[in-house]
């Protein structure tokens, strides 16, 4: 009987002090300082002189866009909202066409302006949304649109934050909303993507996958192109009828982007690829080309383009290179020019595509 | 390894989050209520292999008589002790370690909860991203997708941080723990037990008090709620045991002291219970005399015992 209830009561013991060990070791666990940039989930926005970042220390950036710095009138840094850490900030930054105010929704439900070139706060919602605010906003004709982790789409007045209009969704919205023929659309959790009416919000039409929609729509003027944590990529018309989808094979987070030679749209499992937008294209010959990530890490930042370069942000903190070419025949091509770890600042790899 | 990590992803993790999800959506949105939902669904599941448990601990306890005489029995041979105590435990169909089942089943439900609160309720986008392919689309009625992030705001708490008030949880924890663990408390007159009983009484709950101030607060109300669960059950099915003199009714008599060799092992695991889980040999009315006699009955006071004597 001692032995047993010894065994019983070390073994008890033990359980928990593996357990104890295991949900330590399962991660979840961070800690931020005060000092920091500590990451960045939305894209930067260029202005005129400076680099506008949100941080995920809960501060926005404005970069010096030659010398990088922020210090000493270089630029500014503010921080966003109170509590002690401040919010992080998941929604990118955006700038007004004429560069002169900088908008971003925070963690804690409000939306904030600034003077893009002192950093002095303009307005902030003068009510909360009913939750988060990760989506980065768009800012157009004077409104600025945002999604709301309570599940509606928001317009508000760019020169006071005073709301235009509130439109219901089934779900969260993260991605940012894209501006079309009037129309915002705005991608839900509830596997919908909508498009309402820029001035009003009523609803016009909505086009339903199998997932999530995370990232925001793009548009070539013409079509929307729509990725899905389902794996596809819709191509919308003016009227949300679906022209074509493509499938990538995996959930798809990262923001496509449109280059002179398609659509270039970047899988979860770190697959890029080039699509081709023309509708009469047939089934299974969408893709012209595509190349992966080094190390298969997972992307799942927004593509940017600069020219037909594209960049892709992984979770390895790897920022990839990817050059879109097109041959004398008309071909064309993808393939890795660099990759950069931006821990170390080395380039880590060159290879060719395929 | 690759195979462990696909089997623990979709033999517990997908269903738990799937089922949290699911409750989420059914109580309106309030993930303190379908945590403490998930706590009863696991309970109940888990439930006969509790009142196994219970059965197990109530066969040992009136085990203990003749667990005593083995001991003054062989008291110099130690090895001799094990090897009838087992024999003992094998004729009373009883393992020793049974009682350890519904913990190890405890196990993978609660790292798989921390999991689950890490992608439901932490809500870094991170996290988020891969909670997509975890949903199950065949779900009918309940959209489960719409229902992501999930809001952990529940009272006071955010459920997937600490309490940030410090004490209440770990102590609601300390407590819940101390009462159930006292319960589960097997009777014993050797020293040895009692003080190995005495360490884990207070070292267990202590333990998982602590734990409860660095992990998330979800994690600690599924714990007190189980734990309330656990008391519950353990009282209508022992009643308070050694709880007692906190709480007296059912209370457990004291162990009895040490019957001639012989009168111990006419009990048999399948004789009647009292309904605090002894058997009706162990109430103390029957261990004050030998001799039966009817309820109310009352004893008349010895000549001399209590009187004035001078």
């Amino acid at each position: 009987m001692i032995v047993f209830t010894r065994l019983s009561q070390l073994a008890l013991v033990a359980a928990f002090a593996l357990l104890a060990v295991l949900l330590a070791g399962c991660g979840g666990f961070t800690s931020r300082g005060p000092q920091g940039l500590e990451g960045s989930f939305g894209s930067p926005v260029i202005g005129k002189d400076r680099v506008y970042v949100s941080g995920v220390d809960g501060y926005l950036y404005a970069f010096d866009r030659l010398t990088g710095e922020f210090e000493e009138g270089a630029g500014w840094r503010v921080r966003i909202g109170s509590g002690s850490p401040p919010p992080s900030l998941v929604s990118g930054p955006a700038l007004d066409s004429e560069g002169r105010v900088v908008v971003v929704g925070s963690e804690d439900g409000y939306v904030y302006a600034f003077d893009a070139v002192t950093g002095e706060e303009k307005w902030k919602l003068p009510n909360p949304t009913g939750g988060k605010v990760w989506s980065t906003p768009l800012v157009r004709d004077q409104t600025v649109y945002f999604g709301s982790h309570d599940k509606h789409v928001y317009a508000v007045s760019l020169e006071n934050g005073n709301q235009k209009w509130a439109t219901p969704t089934g779900g969260v919205i993260v991605g940012r909303p894209l501006f079309f023929r009037n129309q915002v659309i705005v991608g839900s959790f509830d596997k919908k993507l909508y498009a309402l009416e820029a001035t009003s919000g009523r609803q016009l039409w909505t086009v339903t996958g199998d997932n999530w929609f995370w990232a925001g729509p793009v548009t070539d003027g013409s079509s929307i192109f729509a990725p899905s944590m389902d794996g596809n990529v819709y191509a919308i018309g003016r009227d949300g009828n679906v022209l074509w989808k493509h499938d990538m094979g995996s959930p798809i987070v990262s923001r496509p982007v449109l280059v002179s030679q398609g659509l270039m749209v970047a899988g979860k499992d770190g697959k890029v690829s080039l699509l081709d937008t023309d509708i009469s294209v047939a089934e299974g010959q969408r893709e012209i080309a595509f190349t992966n990530i080094h190390g298969g890490a997972e992307a799942t930042a927004p593509l940017f383009a600069v020219g037909n370069s594209v960049f892709v942000g992984s979770q390895d903190s790897t920022v990839t290179r990817i050059e879109v070419r097109t041959n004398q025949a008309g071909q064309a091509s993808v393939r890795t020019h660099w990759c950069l770890d931006t821990r170390h600042g080395d380039v880590q790899c060159e290879t060719a595509g395929e | 390894m690759e195979a462990l990590a696909v089997i623990w992803n979709e033999a517990i993790i997908r269903p738990m989050l799937n089922t949290l999800m699911v409750l989420y959506v059914i109580s309106f949105s309030q993930m303190g209520i379908a945590i403490i939902l998930l706590t009863v669904l696991v309970r109940v599941v888990t439930l006969p292999l509790t009142l196994k448990q219970l059965r197990q601990m109530r066969t040992m306890s009136n085990l203990q008589p003749r667990m005593q005489e083995l001991q003054q029995r062989y008291r110099n041979d130690r090895a001799r002790v094990s090897q009838e105590t087992m024999r003992m435990y094998r004729e009373a169909g009883v393992n020793p370690i049974g009682c350890l089942g519904p913990l190890v089943v405890q196990m993978p439900i609660l790292i798989g909860l921390f999991r689950v609160l890490i992608q439901t309720v932490f809500s870094k986008p991170d996290d988020l991203v891969g909670l997509s392919g975890k949903l199950y689309s065949w779900i009918p009625l309940v959209n489960i997708h719409s229902a992501a992030p999930l809001n952990a705001t529940f009272l006071w708490l955010d459920l997937g941080q600490p309490d940030p008030l410090t004490v209440v949880i770990p102590a609601l924890v300390f407590v819940s723990t101390w009462v159930q663990q006292k319960m589960t408390m097997t009777p014993t007159t050797d020293p040895r037990q009692q003080s190995n009983q005495t360490m884990m009484l207070w070292m267990m709950p202590l333990m998982i008090a602590f734990f409860s101030l660095q992990f998330p607060s979800g994690l600690a109300l599924y714990w007190i709620v189980s734990n309330a669960i656990g008391i519950a059950i353990q009282y209508f099915i022992t009643g308070w045991g050694p709880l007692f003199p906190l709480l007296p009714r059912g209370a457990q008599a004291p162990a009895p002291p040490p019957e001639p060799a012989g009168s111990a092992a006419d009990e048999g695991p399948g004789e009647e219970m009292g309904d605090n889980g002894s058997s009706r040999d162990d109430r103390p009315y029957r261990r004050r005399s030998n001799r039966t006699r009817p309820q109310g009955a009352r004893r008349r006071p010895r000549r001399g015992r209590g009187r004035n004597t001078k």
